[in-house]
């Protein structure tokens, strides 16, 4: 659907920098048996890849599991414009330690050990709602597919 | 588009949405959501709700979001918390949660009923429940994927 065929090297405006705390993002990423577009993605190379719409333009956005963070687009973009489409995508959750007070050691254990989870936030209200509506009834691998399927073709 | 020998795609727009038709939906695999789709996605751009639920409380959003036929308390909550990573508003009665908490707490005996769970899990983990029920489900996806990768069989399977 509305696909550009680009390389990285054709884009005129690009830039990078480091993002810290979102290791989380990467787990279990290696391990999905399907790679299904969400329509953010993971390559072989544990990379995430996500095209995000800035103010009317597509920008390809590209994260490293050690934590360099890309991004790629044929208008100009700000950095206030990025780092406002990144605030709102990534949202650390960390698991404050009284949180788990009442739940059984080893379930607490396990949490705090995920601390900070990554929120992974879709774009738009839209593409929220929608995804809610393909959720709906089924079961979560057969709305993965459902939902690959719609973004793909 | 393709960037760095990746391609990535977009999620489609409202307005391809609210062109698709029924026949194309169906074909995809969509069943009675065909009709659906296209009609909430025209209402989404004829209400401007992209732009109204902007800084508006989570709560009054998940209200607004219900007058959209066919968007019920829990997909208005699954979407806004989806939208804004609200936690405290998710359905906690949801069938993955009432499942993954007895799975993973196993020390406590759940209600299976969705009321009765539902104020159960509140009462339970208090003002902590958006965190535990987020960690929880987190961790439901990781345990999940660790059965995967010990049963290899089932794993190619899947591919």
């Amino acid at each position: 659907m509305q696909k550009n065929v680009q390389t990285r090297s054709s884009f005129p405006w690009t830039g990078s920098h480091s993002l810290e705390g979102l290791q989380s993002l990467f787990q279990g990423a290696s391990s999905t048996p399907e790679r299904l577009v969400r329509p953010d993605s993971f390559d072989e190379r544990g990379r995430w890849h996500r095209l995000v719409e800035i103010d009317g333009t597509q920008v390809a956005f590209q994260l490293d599991p050690s934590g360099i963070f890309c991004w790629g687009s044929q208008e100009r973009m700000e950095q206030r414009q990025i780092q406002r489409a990144l605030d709102h995508l990534f949202l650390p959750l960390p698991f404050p330690k009284k949180a788990g007070a009442h739940l059984p050691e080893a379930l607490a254990t396990r949490f705090l050990r995920h601390s900070p989870l990554v929120h992974l936030a879709s774009a738009s209200l839209g593409e929220a709602l929608i995804k809610a509506i393909l959720r709906q009834v089924i079961s979560a691998p057969q709305a993965k597919k459902l939902l690959h399927r719609f973004i793909v073709e | 588009m393709d960037y760095d020998g990746i391609t990535s795609y977009g999620f489609p727009s409202l307005e391809t949405i609210a062109q698709l038709s029924q026949e194309s939906l169906v074909a995809c695999g969509f069943g009675y959501k065909a009709r659906m789709l296209p009609r909430i996605a025209k209402e989404i751009i004829e209400m401007r709700l992209e732009e109204r639920i902007q800084g508006m409380p989570v709560e009054m959003a998940v209200e607004l979001l219900q007058h959209l036929k066919g968007v019920g308390r829990w997909t208005a909550r699954v979407a806004m918390c989806d939208l804004t990573g609200e936690w405290a508003i998710y359905p906690f009665e949801d069938l993955a949660v009432r499942t993954w908490a007895s799975r993973l707490w196993p020390e406590y005996a759940w209600p299976r009923e969705e009321g009765a769970f539902l104020q159960t899990w509140q009462d339970i983990n208090g003002p902590s429940t958006g965190i535990v029920t987020c960690y929880l489900l987190a961790q439901a996806t990781l345990t999940s994927q660790e059965r995967l990768r010990e049963q290899p069989i089932l794993h190619s399977l899947f591919e």
